[in-house]
């Protein structure tokens, strides 16, 4: 036979081979691709958490070396920019370069100026600052003491709010603000009694001394202002310019900072993961129906068709927020995203339609397919698999505070929601194991405990315990089955 | 519903469309199955293997070329990997290079024989012979394409092909001219 001609006919007869598939293909292949898309939203919910910790990674990165330049004021020295509010003009200002006396009584810093273009320096008005919080210290009382400016002060072109305060330090304060709860400052009361201007004089140090006698009304007004507060530190120091001068600003003390301030990190956990009959048997793992039965095996099933649980993966990722609360003990807030697994014998997959039945767990309920049973030697091995969303709140407590280690007891409570199993249930009417999530304890409480070394300001890290508060299954029979689950832990706490 | 817009339906996880879909090509991919496959059972195995990879690997069917053809493509790649992954099938994919037989006559007995005929003698074929047959006489693709879709040389899937040629043409005419005898002994008996 001519060869194309042999082929071609082939082709023509098979191409008209139609046959008709069993109901069963379609139900299958649905079924299946339900399933695949399902595995693909969870396989998306680890990164997304990895996305997201990695955008909070960076977002408080950046908040944390803005934090770091006014912290840097502080120690004094810093160059910014700054918009002249006269001219409209950007230059570069430069912050007064301030040096305190342990004696509170002077304090010297050099004023505030911007480099003009033909090298001479100009004071100049300060603007975008917030005012936290100050400490004034007196030398005649000798105690420090505080006023906390919790909000920030309006900057506005009104010459009534022209003015802010001057931080020197954390134990001195300086300085100022215009309207009538503030504290500080010499100098001349400028126009209207409620302005308080600082003068830089032309030499390089603006002195803060004591305030002494002065007949300006202006003067003893502010001075009596001063004295309600009980700050007895301004600044005197000649005019430079006629200028008014926005001062200032910044600053909280850092100690207060590193105390009250929210830090952001992640964790993650990676270990072994089974159930647990209690704290008293984590490794307890002898069991024919592996969840949803008590001690007694089924006597249809005979002492060989019992299978040990096998441990599985347990990964825990997690993005927290932490709090010192006191100088040993740091309070944490997290959400986090939990995979918990464990395995164990089943013996062959029947297809085929039912109904537990009268089996207490499970009655009612249908379900498509099962597995029969099979002990520890027989049949494949199922893995149970879990995921889980939730929150968590954690308290750690520094135990060991030497200087190459510091080591943290934590303890975490969580709340979790299962949001996808593949976990088999046992039925005695079988016997064998089905699937049923209607049938899942689907909100979890979880306790943890680590041990974590510091290893420096970031990273830490340790062995953990997790133990299942909630029974896994609902309305279970005696012993209630937990998730357990112990490995290495590791924090990462973003800035400094 | 035409064809694009079905796709795109059944890409919006719309069961409806799916099952749409799935009924508009089944009956034919279940044929191709059939001619890989030595039963029914296991053609529609690979028939809903390759349909779940179908709607999970839909959006990357561009609209180039025809959808039939794609979903043909993903079907013959599944019954390959079918038949390389089952034990019962993998231990009789041995392709060696052999003579080809004594050449055939030119006559044509396919056109005196049906589809499913056909397909029936087609799936008696040793599995090499069958797998490569199909590929080539039925899918059209090149004894090179052959070659690298099976891990052989195109020289071993020209020899194999050859033989399967053979065979099956041998199995035609014997089958053919049996019926013949048969027909005529009935017609006597009449």
């Amino acid at each position: 036979m001519k060869q194309n001609e042999f082929e071609n006919k082939v082709k023509i007869q098979m191409s008209e081979l139609d046959l008709d598939p069993s109901d069963n293909v379609w139900i299958e292949v649905e079924r299946r691709i339900r399933k695949e898309k399902k595995r693909r939203f969870i396989f998306w919910w680890p990164l997304f958490f990895l996305f997201i910790a990695g955008g909070a990674g960076v977002y408080f990165l950046k908040i944390s070396k803005a934090t770091k330049e006014e912290k840097a004021i502080e120690k004094i020295a810093v160059d910014k920019q700054f918009e002249l509010a006269q001219n409209k003009k950007k230059e570069l200002a430069v912050w007064p370069n301030v040096a305190t006396n342990d004696k509170i009584d002077t304090i010297t810093a050099k004023p505030l100026h911007i480099n003009n273009d033909d090298g001479s320096n100009n004071l100049v008005p300060y603007d975008k600052h917030l005012v936290r919080k100050a400490t004034i210290t007196t030398s005649g009382i000798g105690v420090a003491k505080t006023i906390a400016m919790k909000k920030p002060l309006p900057i506005s072109n009104k010459k009534e709010s022209l003015f802010e305060l001057l931080v020197i330090n954390e134990k001195s304060l300086a300085v100022v603000d215009n309207r009538e709860e503030v504290i500080a400052i010499n100098t001349k009361v400028y126009g209207s009694e409620k302005m308080v201007h600082l003068y830089g004089g032309s030499k390089d140090t603006i002195e803060v001394k004591k305030i002494s006698n002065t007949n300006s009304p202006s003067e003893t007004k502010l001075i009596d202002t001063l004295s309600k507060k009980e700050a007895d530190v301004i600044i005197d120091a000649t005019p430079i310019r006629d200028s008014i001068i926005k001062a200032v600003v910044t600053a909280e003390n850092i100690n207060v900072k590193k105390k009250g301030s929210w830090k952001w990190g992640i964790t993650i956990s990676l270990g072994s993961s089974a159930l647990a009959d209690g704290f008293g048997s984590l490794e307890k793992s002898q069991t024919f129906d592996a969840a949803t039965s008590g001690n007694t095996p089924n006597p249809s099933l005979g002492t060989n068709n019992y299978t040990v649980i096998k441990r599985g993966v347990s990964f825990n990722g997690a993005v927290f927020t932490q709090k010192k609360i006191s100088a040993k003990l740091t309070m944490r807030l997290a959400a986090s995203y939990n995979y918990l697994s464990w395995g164990f014998n089943v013996g062959s997959r029947v297809d085929s339609t039912f109904s537990p039945g009268s089996s207490s767990v499970g009655y009612g309920i249908s379900t498509n397919g099962y597995y029969r049973t099979t002990n520890s030697f027989g049949g494949e091995l199922y893995v149970n698999k879990y995921h889980l969303l939730g929150v968590a709140t954690e308290l750690s407590l520094q135990i060991v505070k030497a200087k190459k280690m510091n080591l943290y007891w934590d303890n975490r409570l969580s709340y979790k929601r299962i949001i996808s199993s593949n976990m088999l249930h046992y039925s005695g009417t079988l016997p064998g194991y089905y699937k049923n999530n209607a049938l899942l304890q689907k909100n979890q409480l979880f306790f943890s405990t680590a041990l974590l070394v510091h290893m420096n300001t970031r990273f830490s890290s340790g062995p953990y315990l997790q133990y299942g508060i909630t029974p896994v299954v609902k309305n279970q029979e005696t012993p209630q089955r937990r998730f357990s689950s112990f490995g290495i832990r590791v924090n990462f706490l973003f800035g400094k | 519903m035409d064809e694009r817009q079905l796709v795109k339906n059944c890409l919006k996880n719309n069961s409806a469309a799916q099952r749409e879909l799935y009924l508009q090509y089944a009956k034919s991919m279940l044929g191709l199955c059939y001619r890989y496959t030595k039963s029914i059972k296991d053609a529609e195995d690979v028939l809903q293997d390759g349909f779940v990879k179908v709607f999970t690997s839909l959006s990357q069917y561009k609209f180039e070329g025809e959808l039939g053809a794609w979903i043909r493509r993903i079907m013959v790649n599944t019954a390959l990997n079918f038949l390389k992954k089952n034990s019962r099938y993998r231990s009789e994919m041995i392709f060696l290079e052999q003579p080809p037989l004594h050449p055939v006559a030119d006559d044509n007995p396919i056109a005196e024989i049906e589809a499913k005929e056909l397909a029936a003698l087609i799936r008696q074929l040793p599995q090499g012979y069958q797998t490569i047959f199909n590929l080539h006489a039925v899918e059209g693709y090149s004894h090179v394409e052959i070659g690298e879709m099976l891990g052989i040389s195109d020289g071993t899937s020209r020899s194999q092909y050859a033989r399967a040629r053979a065979v099956l043409i041998g199995w035609i005419e014997k089958k053919t001219v049996t019926e013949e005898i048969n027909m005529r002994y009935e017609a006597k008996r009449i």
